[in-house]
């Protein structure tokens, strides 16, 4: 798995500039177009809402950059080239290389989630502790990891690139606007509440908010990405090297 | 001798159609074994299903005697494969392709390093090594495949064409290389050229539709025509089509053939070549050659139908 991520670093070391501009350039766009138009219409409790948003800006933007990077890399795999043939001849089993991209875009996301952090606290002039931040990329870490499983669930059984494309738009919608990133969730129909991604967003902007937080929703995401992780194993059995 | 690799019953269909039907082969251990057929007879598909690109639909084959479908990972390792075409990462400088090749083989640091160094001394990429293989010759980027399928020193190497769009310089260091190192080494390659497969391979096995129509040494394979020799004669202008006539009522004669101004045809008897001259005698011959069956003569008879 160590040459997998090796090849992932190399490719990163020579496109190290188009991926700060992203990291600057994701967030960013957020807080410009999403954030502060709403901060007008949307009143928070305790924290000002741009405050408050700055999760909804970190989960978002590393969920957008994981779900690109993870459904490109699958698609290599998945799609007859050339670099799927040479890693498939290799002695290395569908899990170590599933295993290999949902950590590589982790670690990306996980990057992306700490600039967005970084930049909206500072436009914000607002300073979390360093336990705060701990508190929030680890409970945030799971909802990474399972857009990580989706974009790969998505890219082995969806070949058609229209409606990988469609998907990906119903799902940055839901979770935009249907999870309680930008706009709290007063009033929506109760299946929202029922979300395990809700709740642990939830919980993280408690952390911000009213300085407590629970474990729990975030361990059933994590529960919910390694069952994923486990069908896009079987599923790759039948997708790979037909 | 123990067999390296073994095929039984090696069956493989794309869509409808069937590439490998019922195959079974074996390749001996530490031998150079080559497979030659047309475009499509089932070569490259063979070498494919060895290192698990493609599934096979029935059939068994071990490597070392290992299942390559129930431990694939073990029979991966000990196998360097070549593939036809370019699949160098061009995200990547050289270095790092085949860095990443031979961490994918779980080749030591220090091992892996000087193995790089060595090769591109042999094949002269030394100065390119930190550069992305792109508008490289492809004589240049083929050898870089041949260094990367051998920096885990693996035990079997599947070549498909390796030499395929190499000019002579690097066909001839390809096949020093493969001389030098592959003594303990099982090579099964694949080759259009004829004259490769005489020179290097220890076993040439004939693939036609699917399945083996010949399998033997040169030796063994010219052998089989007990003699059979190519005779063409060549006229000043080009003779009438009534010129064959006489060559078809001599049931020895095999596929004889108006090619512009030469008539061509097979036979294991001399005297036949001497009626046919005979036959021939009132057009003005300007050349006469006759040159034992080669491995082309006797793949074209096989292929055409004509010889077997």
């Amino acid at each position: 798995m160590v040459a997998l991520l090796k090849r992932e670093f190399y490719i990163f070391k020579h496109n190290l500039i188009p991926y700060i501009c992203t990291w600057a350039l994701i967030p960013m766009s957020i807080y410009l177009f999403i954030s502060i138009p709403l901060s007008h219409h949307i009143k928070t409790d305790v924290i000002n809402y741009l405050n408050w948003s700055s999760i909804g800006n970190a989960v978002s933007a590393s969920s957008v950059l994981v779900y690109i990077i993870t459904l490109n890399s699958i698609l290599k795999y998945r799609d007859t080239t050339n670099f799927s043939k040479l890693m498939l001849s290799s002695p290395r089993t569908n899990s170590q290389h599933l295993m290999a991209i949902v950590l590589w875009s982790t670690g990306i996301g996980v990057i992306q989630f700490l600039c967005s952090l970084a930049l909206t606290q500072s436009l914000n002039s607002s300073n979390l502790f360093i336990i705060d931040i701990i508190l929030i990329l680890l409970y945030g870490l799971p909802i990474i990891i399972m857009v990580s499983n989706i974009a790969i669930f998505i890219g082995l059984i969806v070949s058609s690139s229209f409606i990988r494309t469609s998907l990906a738009t119903i799902l940055s919608i839901f979770l935009l606007f249907g999870s309680g990133l930008f706009v709290p969730l007063k009033g929506a129909p109760s299946f929202f509440y029922y979300s395990p991604l809700y709740h642990t967003i939830l919980n993280i902007q408690n952390i911000i908010t009213i300085d407590s937080s629970i474990v729990y929703p975030s361990i059933i995401v994590f529960v919910i990405s390694v069952i994923i992780f486990f069908i896009n194993l079987i599923i790759s059995h039948k997708v790979f090297r037909t | 001798m123990e067999a390296s690799i073994t095929l039984k019953s090696l069956a493989k269909k794309f869509d409808s159609e069937t590439i490998l039907a019922d195959l079974s082969i074996g390749v001996e251990n530490n031998s150079n074994h080559v497979l030659i057929g047309q475009n499509g007879a089932g070569k490259s598909t063979i070498l494919k299903i060895l290192v698990g690109l493609i599934e096979k639909d029935a059939g068994v084959a071990y490597i070392h005697g290992k299942d390559i479908s129930t431990r694939p990972e073990e029979t991966r390792m000990v196998t360097g494969y070549m593939p036809q075409y370019i699949d160098l990462d061009c995200d990547m400088t050289i270095y790092e392709n085949l860095i990443v090749y031979s961490e994918l083989y779980g080749v030591p640091s220090d091992k892996a390093k000087s193995r790089i160094q060595n090769f591109s001394e042999i094949f002269n990429y030394k100065d390119i090594l930190f550069k992305q293989p792109t508008n490289q010759s492809i004589g240049l980027l083929r050898s870089i495949q041949l260094s990367r399928a051998l920096l885990h020193d693996p035990k079997i190497l599947l070549l498909d064409e390796p030499t395929l769009g190499m000019d002579s310089q690097y066909k001839v260091k390809v096949w020093n290389l493969l001389d030098r190192i592959g003594k303990d080494k099982t090579i099964l390659f694949t080759t259009q050229d004829f004259s490769e497969a005489e020179k290097f391979a220890d076993r040439i096995s004939i693939l036609h539709r699917g399945d083996i129509k010949m399998d033997g040494t040169f030796e063994k394979l010219v052998g089989a025509t007990k003699g059979l020799s190519k005779y063409e004669i060549r006229f000043k202008d080009t003779p009438l089509e009534d010129i064959l006539n006489p060559l078809k009522e001599m049931p020895k004669i095999l596929k004889p053939l108006l090619n512009g101004n030469s008539l061509e045809f097979y036979s294991n008897d001399k005297k036949d070549f001497f009626r046919v001259l005979k036959s021939v005698i009132n057009s003005e011959i300007v050349d006469i050659d006759i040159s034992f069956c080669k491995l082309l003569d006797l793949y074209l008879g096989l292929v055409e139908n004509g010889l077997e």
